[in-house]
C-alpha cells in the first residue's frame, strides 16, 4: 500500500501538540526540577508560531509565543544553553517572561534531538539568578532526561504509525473485492488438521461464498458447509506446515464453484486466506479449450458414431456437466434414440429409445426447432409433472440442442447436470456453436461415406466387367488360341484388375508402387524369388494401369525365358527418385540374376511393345541383355506418374 | 481311414460352382472341367443348397459373394460350413476383399477377375 501524502518531518510527525498531559513526561520534568533544584521545568516543543509545553512543573503557562521562547535558541543552536542571569543576557533581558511575570532569572535547556530533527528542549528555570550555573552532574542528568523525553516521543510516533498502518490494512481488507477470512486450525488427537473455525471474514466473503458474514464468525468449516472437502483441508495444512503461502485454483465440490486465491499462515496455528470466485472465468477457459478439442475430434475421427461419442465427451467435460450424449429424432419428433454418449461415473445408463411425451411437454419447443433449456426439471412448468423419468436418469439441469441435417432437425445434443443448473447465455451460445460444427462434420462424413460407396460400386462393376470380358474371351477364343496365348491374355486382364484393386482401395485414389508390383508377382507365384525395394511412391490411375501391364510382361518373360525360368534364378526390383532437367524422375530397375544366358529376342510381339511403352506409355526404357541376365531400367517423370 | 466303409478310390473331386452370372459361370465350369474336375452348377444360393442336399459327392463349393436372392455367397458359405463341415469353400468377389470375420475358417478368398492359375492352385490344395 502506498501512502500518497509526503512524509512529515520534524515535530509534526509526532502529532503531539495540544494533547493531554502524560505521566511519563510529567515525571521527567519533575525529576529535572528536583535534580537541578529549580522551581520550574518544562518539555517545550517548538511549533511554527509558538512553543507548547508537553509537560511542565512550577508554571501555569502551557504555551507562549515564539518571541518569549528561550528554548527556541536551544533548538536553533542545537546545543545546551545555560543563562545564569537572564536580565544580563542580551538575548533575554527584554523577554516579557523576564521583564514581567513570572520574572524568571535562570535558564538551562538541553535540545530534544529526535531522528527527525531537534524539536524542542527540556528546560529547567528559576526565578533567581544562579551564578556558576548547574553543577556538571546536574547538566549530565539533564542531558539524560532529555534522551528519555526523546524516547517517549519516538515511542509515541511509532505506535501512532503502527495504528495508522493497521487501520489502512483493515480498510483494505474490508473494501477489497477478494473474499478474506482469518481462521484457527482445529486438530484431532493425532495433531492432524481436521477442521477450522472462522474468526474473521470481510464483507466480500458473503458475495463470493453466499453465506452471510455474521453467520460465519466462530463457526467451523464443517458446520457451515455440507461436507468437509479434503483438498481444501490439505491446502490449509500445507500452508501451516510449510509456513509459506499456498496458492490455489480449486473447486468446491458441494457447490461446483471455482475459487482462486491463497492461504497464508499467520503463526500459532492461525491462518488467513484471500480468494475470489473464478467459476465463470474457468468455465470460459474450459469452453475455449473444449472448442479446440472438439475441432480435433471432428477433424480427425473418420467414423461418424465414434466421432459423435468423442465429441460428446469433449462437450460434457468443457461444460463440467454430468452427462453429454446424442440422440437421433424420428421424423415426427415423437421419439429419440439416445446413444450412451459420455457421462461421469455414477450416472445411470441412458442408451435407448425415449418418447418425449413421457418426459413432459417438450415437443412444442423442439418442433419449433429451438433448444430446450431447463434450469431444474422439478420447477420447470414443462417437466415438473413428469419428473420421474428425469430423476431416474439423475438429470435436473437439462439442455437439448437441435442438430440439423439438410435444414431438418434430425438429432439432439443432450447435456445433463445432476443438480439444477442456471444455463448462461455463453453456455447456450457455445452449445449452438458446437452443434453447428458437429452438423458440418457429420455432413462432410456422410458425403465421404457416399463417395466411398460410389467408388466401391464403380470398382465392383469394373472388376465384374473384366471378369465378364475374361469369360467371354475364354468362351470365344477357346478354339482359336493356343492354351498359352489364352492364358497370357487372361493374365494381362488380371494385372489390369490388380491396378484397379489398388486404385480403389486407396483413399487418395492412388496405387502404391510396391504393393502393385508385389500383387502381380504374387499372382505369378514368384513373389518369394524377387527382392523389392524403394520409397513409397503413389501412382495415378493411368500410370498404375500401364505400370501394371509393364511389370506383368516383364514377369511373364522372366518366367518363360529369363531368371525365373530356372529354380535358382531371382529378380531384384528397385526404384528411386532422381533429379532430372525437368524436375524429378522415377527410375525403376529390373535386374535378373542366376538365370540362363539371355539374348535379345529377334521377334517383337505385343508383349515387347507393351514393355517399350515404359512406366507411363512415354518410353524411357533401357534393356540390356547381359551375360548374367536381363538388366532393365524404366524412367519417367515422377510428377506425371503421381498425377496421371 | 483306410478301413472306412465309404472309402473310394482317389479321384478328382466334384466342385459346385455357384455364380449368378451365366457367362462367368460357364467360363468357370469350362476352366474346372479342363482341369479335370467334375462340376456341378447353381445360379444362386438356394439352388446350391438343393444340389448340396442331393449330391453327397460334392467336396468343394466355389461361390460368388455377390449374388441376388435370399442369401449371398458369404451366408451360403457359413451355412455350408455349418451343415456340411467337410466341404471346402472358395469364395470370389469383384467387390474387394471381405472382412476376415465374415469368411468361414479354412476357406479361401479369390478376387475377380480370377487368376486361373490361382483357382487351380486353390482347388488342388483341397483335393
Amino acid at each position: 500500500m502506498v501512502d500518497k501524502t509526503p512524509p512529515v518531518l520534524g515535530i509534526e510527525a509526532y502529532e503531539i501538540f495540544d494533547t493531554l498531559p502524560e505521566r511519563g513526561y510529567d515525571d521527567l520534568v519533575s525529576l529535572a526540577a528536583q535534580i537541578c533544584t529549580t522551581k520550574i521545568a518544562v518539555v517545550s516543543l517548538i511549533d511554527k508560531d509558538r512553543q507548547w509545553f508537553k509537560a511542565r512543573i512550577g508554571t501555569s503557562l502551557c504555551q507562549t509565543g515564539l518571541e518569549s521562547s528561550i528554548c527556541r535558541f536551544v533548538v536553533d543552536e542545537d546545543c545546551l544553553i545555560e543563562i545564569e542571569d537572564l536580565t544580563a543576557d542580551p538575548r533575554t533581558s527584554q523577554n516579557p517572561l523576564v521583564t514581567e511575570q513570572p520574572e524568571i532569572r535562570f535558564y538551562a535547556g538541553v535540545p530534544l534531538r529526535t531522528p527527525l530533527g531537534t524539536v524542542g528542549a527540556l528546560a529547567v528555570i528559576d526565578d533567581v539568578p544562579r551564578h556558576g550555573g548547574l553543577l556538571p552532574s546536574q547538566r549530565e542528568a539533564l542531558e539524560k532526561l532529555s534522551s528519555l523525553v526523546v524516547d517517549l516521543l519516538e515511542l509515541r510516533r511509532r505506535s501512532t504509525a503502527l495504528g495508522a498502518t493497521r487501520k489502512r490494512w483493515r480498510s483494505l481488507i474490508q473494501a477489497m473485492d477478494e473474499g478474506y477470512f482469518l481462521a484457527q486450525a482445529l486438530r484431532d488427537e493425532a495433531g492432524r488438521l481436521r477442521d477450522w473455525a472462522y474468526l474473521e471474514v470481510n464483507p466480500a466473503w458473503e458475495r463470493h461464498v453466499g453465506i452471510p458474514a455474521d453467520a460465519v464468525i466462530g463457526a467451523t468449516y464443517a458446520a457451515l458447509f455440507p461436507f468437509i472437502e479434503s483438498d481444501w483441508i490439505a491446502l490449509a495444512a500445507k500452508a501451516l506446515e510449510t509456513e509459506q503461502p499456498v496458492s490455489f485454483v480449486q473447486r468446491v465440490k458441494a457447490t461446483g464453484r471455482w475459487y482462486e486465491g491463497t492461504f497464508y499462515p499467520v503463526g500459532q496455528d492461525y491462518f488467513s486466506a484471500t480468494f475470489k470466485d473464478v467459476t465463470s472465468q474457468i468455465a470460459a477457459r474450459n469452453r475455449q479449450d473444449g472448442l479446440i478439442a472438439l475441432g480435433d475430434v471432428l477433424h480427425d475421427e473418420r467414423d461418424i458414431a465414434t466421432m459423435i461419442s468423442q465429441a460428446m465427451a469433449v462437450i460434457g467435460k468443457a461444460l463440467c456437466a454430468d452427462r453429454a450424449t446424442y440422440g437421433e429424432l424420428d421424423h415426427d419428433i415423437e421419439t429419440i434414440t439416445v446413444a450412451e454418449g459420455w457421462a461421469l461415473p455414477g450416472m445411470p445408463p441412458i442408451k435407448g429409445l425415449y418418447r418425449f411425451d413421457d418426459y413432459g411437454r417438450l415437443r412444442e419447443t423442439l418442433l419449433a426447432g429451438e433448444a430446450l433449456v431447463i434450469t431444474d426439471i422439478l420447477t420447470d412448468e414443462r417437466t415438473r409433472d413428469d419428473s420421474t423419468g428425469w430423476l431416474a436418469l439423475k438429470a435436473r439441469g437439462v439442455i437439448n440442442v437441435p442438430v440439423r441435417e439438410d435444414g431438418r432437425n434430425v438429432a439432439l445434443m443432450l447435456v445433463h447436470f445432476c443438480m439444477p443448473h442456471d444455463w448462461t447465455s455463453e453456455e447456450i451460445h457455445w452449445l449452438h456453436n458446437a452443434a453447428d460444427r458437429l452438423e458440418l462434420a457429420i455432413a462432410r462424413r456422410r458425403a465421404d461415406e457416399l463417395q466411398i460407396m460410389i467408388n466401391g460400386e464403380i470398382a465392383h462393376r469394373l472388376r465384374n466387367t473384366l471378369a465378364m470380358v475374361q469369360a467371354v474371351a475364354r468362351m470365344t477364343l477357346r478354339d482359336a488360341l493356343s492354351k498359352e496365348e489364352a492364358s497370357r491374355f487372361y493374365e494381362r486382364l488380371q494385372s489390369l484388375g490388380r491396378a484397379h484393386d489398388l486404385l480403389h482401395c486407396d483413399e487418395q485414389r492412388a496405387a502404391v508402387l510396391g504393393d502393385l508390383i508385389a500383387n502381380i508377382l504374387r499372382d505369378a507365384s514368384v513373389f518369394e524369388r524377387c527382392q523389392i525395394s524403394g520409397p513409397v511412391m503413389r501412382l495415378g490411375s493411368r500410370a498404375a494401369m500401364s505400370t501394371a501391364l509393364l511389370i506383368h510382361e516383364m514377369t511373364t518373360n522372366a518366367c518363360k525365358h529369363g531368371a525365373l525360368s530356372v529354380p535358382e534364378g531371382q529378380v531384384v526390383i528397385s526404384w528411386q527418385v532422381e533429379a532430372s532437367q525437368a524436375g524429378n524422375d522415377l527410375v525403376l530397375f529390373w535386374q535378373e540374376q542366376g538365370g540362363p544366358p539371355v539374348s535379345e529376342p529377334t521377334k517383337g510381339g505385343f508383349g515387347a511393345r507393351l514393355i517399350s511403352f515404359g512406366l507411363i506409355g512415354t518410353g524411357g526404357v533401357s534393356l540390356r541383355y547381359e551375360q548374367e541376365g536381363l538388366s532393365a531400367s524404366f524412367r519417367a517423370d515422377a510428377e506425371k506418374i503421381m498425377r496421371t | 481311414m483306410a478301413h472306412s466303409l465309404d472309402y473310394k478310390p482317389q479321384q478328382a473331386p466334384t466342385v459346385l460352382v455357384v455364380e449368378d452370372e451365366p457367362l462367368q459361370r460357364m467360363s468357370l465350369m469350362d476352366l474346372l472341367e479342363e482341369a479335370g474336375y467334375t462340376v456341378a452348377e447353381a445360379s444362386d444360393a438356394d439352388q446350391a443348397l438343393i444340389i448340396l442336399e442331393s449330391r453327397p459327392d460334392i467336396r468343394i463349393v466355389l461361390a460368388d459373394v455377390d449374388m441376388p436372392g435370399s442369401m449371398d455367397g458369404l451366408r451360403l458359405a457359413a451355412l455350408v460350413r455349418d451343415r456340411w463341415p467337410p466341404i471346402e469353400i472358395i469364395v470370389t468377389s469383384g467387390r474387394g476383399i471381405p472382412q476376415l470375420a465374415t469368411i468361414p475358417a479354412r476357406s479361401i478368398f479369390l478376387p475377380k477377375p480370377l487368376n486361373e492359375q490361382r483357382v487351380k492352385e486353390a482347388l488342388s490344395l483341397f483335393s
